[in-house]
């Protein structure tokens, strides 16, 4: 599972041939579009579809990127959590505790799916130079070294931590399992100094092209432009 | 008058009648703890020369590289004694750029040195770098790619990548640059048979441009043949070895050792676990086909594989963790699993923390812990230490006691050896051997079969694990860690 998570955290070549412009549009739209379904929705049942239709929009382009099965296998994981957690708030009143209102624990669940997907659309869409020249012309220039050597090593952190899980559940009999954060930091620390020396011998690339607009961007538009009206429409129809 | 002769070009060319492209005198570095590493170094490296060094875990190899790269003053604050000459110019003469280019390094872990996810988006950025025009770096990309073989590794991530393919990818990141130095630290780490000869392959090519190569490597048999000079680091010195290594190891043979496990053969004690019809699948792509293993009491089994053929994937499934796609696997008693990335084992402050825990999770009370701590007083381990400032031939240790003062029945153990000499590997293969515990052992490296006490020796290929019924090795583990015994200790009288 962990495995399947990491193609959600990386960058596509595919979707390259789209400009850059575009694909910084497609997030920050459907964040928008999220927001806007929770504060301008007047139904649950008006949110929920407002939600359902940005769902299929993600899932759309996900699975363009990395095929409608890897995009639910790299979902698996995160799943089960929102699963786990909507199940204790069910049945939390059961037990005494505050609760909120169980009809819209599906909906948040729904909501929290919505808001990771994009947010992983945030890491496959923009390529690590273009996050680069991002920072740079923000004034960024630390966070700009920075930002991508971390990303350079999430996919062998998720790794490590599959191993790590197995071996400390196994130590400890399913006990002190928390404790599988210790190595990988003390790990990450020991490969940091390795990977400042990767830094200084290749360095990072300050001549890289960044493509800002092609003409495949249309198709983008196009999609999102539904996408908007839909949602937007959900409001005029209620 | 330097920068006159630089900027007319008469140092390109004077460059080229450099016979000794690398020339160190009496090297001493230090980190800021701790005392002199390195102890009056000499060395010299020729043009087109291949040299090979090699010495125990902690001699000092990486330091070395460090201190030529001026990474260890750079990075490490390091403190430096002596001369390096690097085509004849001071190495404190060179910018940074100056330097990584005419000085490729290729480090231990090849995984920390890519700069972008995307192999080829990695080699085309570093060649822009280089060469700060599009069109030149395409071209010297394209004939790196052609020279290296590298046209199926380009479209792929670089974690995707096995150790052997990210070993080449890195050497041709740095020969980009078209360095007269090639600097290889440990290339043959992690690597299985096929990703040796993947290495050997590389150092051939170089030979053929004409690159002077130095390989700091402490697994070194298969590499002998190919290199021009044979020194040792021992005490913070090189020393001259050549011909005392073509002298220990002449019987060049292929052994081909027929059902050498037939008479090791037990079928008794307790079953302790038993996998049926385990199939394995991986976004459809299939990762183990009917796999059947049945575990005794006392058994000692060594799967191998070549990296990349499910072992990782099988050991977590006998364990446990993993549910497989189709099967079933039965266990009776305890498993403790050992990962390669042995540091990924320990959890606690110290030591003595790690044996108090695992005895207090299992419930096992005083006498657990009285045993652990016995033990480790064995190991010459201080208890207050922090696992994670052990060696690494001590951290695989320290896991070994670990499993066995918790009464778990069945140890797994991926791939212990990385980064051991010949010598620290058969010690610890005897002391797995005589351990009461069932022991299921993974590794790629083929020499571990030549050892005759293990109960059983499986091969995992082609997603299928069978009895391996015969190995082709040129020496035997022992062979190779008495030469290596010999080797380094003849050197120092």
């Amino acid at each position: 599972m962990l495995r399947d998570l990491t193609y959600l955290l990386v960058y596509s070549e595919k979707i390259q041939r789209f400009g850059l412009i575009t694909r910084l549009i497609i997030p920050i739209v459907v964040l928008y579009l999220i927001f806007h379904t929770r504060l301008y929705s007047s139904t649950l049942l008006e949110e929920i579809v407002g939600l359902i239709l940005i769902l299929i929009y993600e899932m759309l382009i996900a699975s363009w990127i990395r095929g409608f099965k890897g995009v639910i296998s790299g979902l698996k994981l995160y799943l089960i959590f929102t699963a786990i957690s909507s199940v204790v708030f069910l049945i939390s009143s059961l037990f005494g505790m505050l609760a909120p209102d169980p009809t819209t624990i599906p909906v948040a669940a729904l909501r929290l799916v919505v808001f990771f997907i994009v947010l992983t659309l945030l890491f496959q869409l923009i390529s690590l130079d273009e996050w680069r020249t991002i920072f740079e012309k923000l004034g960024l220039k630390t966070p700009s070294e920075l930002y991508p050597l971390i990303l350079l090593q999430l996919p062998l952190t998720l790794y490590y931590l599959s191993e790590s899980a197995t071996a400390v559940k196994l130590k400890y009999k399913g006990r002190r399992l928390h404790r599988v954060v210790v190595p990988l930091i003390l790990l990450t620390a020991h490969t940091s100094r390795s990977i400042l020396e990767s830094y200084v011998i290749y360095g990072f690339s300050s001549r890289v092209k960044i493509k800002l607009i092609s003409k495949y961007d249309i198709i983008i538009y196009i999609t999102l432009t539904i996408l908007i009206i839909t949602t937007l429409l959900l409001h005029v129809f209620q | 008058m330097y920068n006159y002769i630089k900027k007319s070009g008469l140092f390109e060319v004077s460059r080229e009648f450099i016979v000794d492209v690398l020339e160190i005198r009496d090297l001493w570095f230090k980190y800021p703890v701790g005392d002199w590493v390195l102890r009056g170094v000499d060395l010299s490296v020729k043009r087109g020369e291949q040299v090979l060094i090699i010495g125990d875990t902690g001699s000092g190899k990486t330091t070395l590289v460090r201190a030529i790269t001026n990474i260890g003053r750079l990075i490490y604050s390091g403190e430096v004694k002596g001369s390096i000459r690097v085509l004849g110019r001071d190495l404190l003469e060179y910018t940074r750029s100056e330097l990584f280019r005419v000085i490729g390094v290729v480090g231990q872990n090849p995984y920390l040195y890519f700069t972008d996810l995307h192999v080829y988006r990695d080699l085309y950025n570093y060649a822009v770098r280089i060469y700060r025009d599009p069109l030149k770096a395409e071209r010297a990309l394209r004939k790196i790619v052609e020279t290296m073989s590298l046209h199926n590794l380009l479209e792929r991530y670089f974690f995707e990548l096995s150790g052997g393919e990210a070993k080449r990818v890195i050497v041709a990141k740095a020969l980009i640059a078209d360095p007269q130095i090639l600097l290889l630290d440990e290339p043959l780490m992690w690597l299985d048979e096929y990703g040796v000869k993947d290495v050997l392959e590389v150092l051939r090519t170089l030979r053929r441009l004409g690159k002077s190569v130095v390989v700091f490597e402490h697994r070194f048999i298969p590499l002998i043949d190919y290199f021009d000079k044979i020194l040792v680091l021992k005490h913070g010195r090189l020393h001259e070895a050549t011909s005392n290594v073509r002298k220990l190891l002449t019987t060049q043979r292929t052994m081909l050792l027929e059902n050498p496990f037939i008479k090791n053969k037990h079928e008794e004690g307790e079953i302790v676990l038993k996998a049926i019809g385990i199939h394995h699948y991986y976004n459809s792509k299939r990762i183990l086909r009917d796999i059947n293993i049945t575990v005794r009491d006392n058994d000692k089994i060594l799967i191998y594989g070549v990296n990349g053929s499910g072992k990782t994937t099988l050991l977590k499934i006998l364990a446990g963790y993993l549910k497989p796609s189709k099967g079933l696997v039965e266990r009776r008693g305890d498993v403790i699993y050992i990962p390669q990335n042995i540091i990924l084992f320990y959890t606690e402050e110290t030591v003595k923390r790690e044996i108090e825990e695992i005895c207090k999770s299992r419930h096992m009370g005083v006498n657990c812990i009285e045993e652990g701590l016995k033990k480790v007083k064995l190991l010459n381990i201080d208890l207050d230490i922090s696992p994670f400032n052990l060696s690494h031939g001590q951290m695989v240790k320290l896991a070994i006691v670990l499993a066995t003062i918790s009464n778990a029945t069945i140890i797994l153990i991926d791939e212990p050896f990385s980064g051991l000499t010949y010598s620290d590997r058969l010690k610890l293969i005897k002391e797995l051997l005589i351990l009461n515990n069932a022991v299921v052992l993974a590794s790629s490296w083929i020499e571990l079969a030549t050892i005759p006490n293990w109960s059983r020796v499986l091969k995992l290929e082609n997603n299928v694990l069978m009895p391996l019924d015969s190995i082709k090795s040129t020496y035997t583990l022992e062979e190779l860690a008495e030469a290596y015994g010999k080797l380094t200790g003849e050197i120092i009288a």
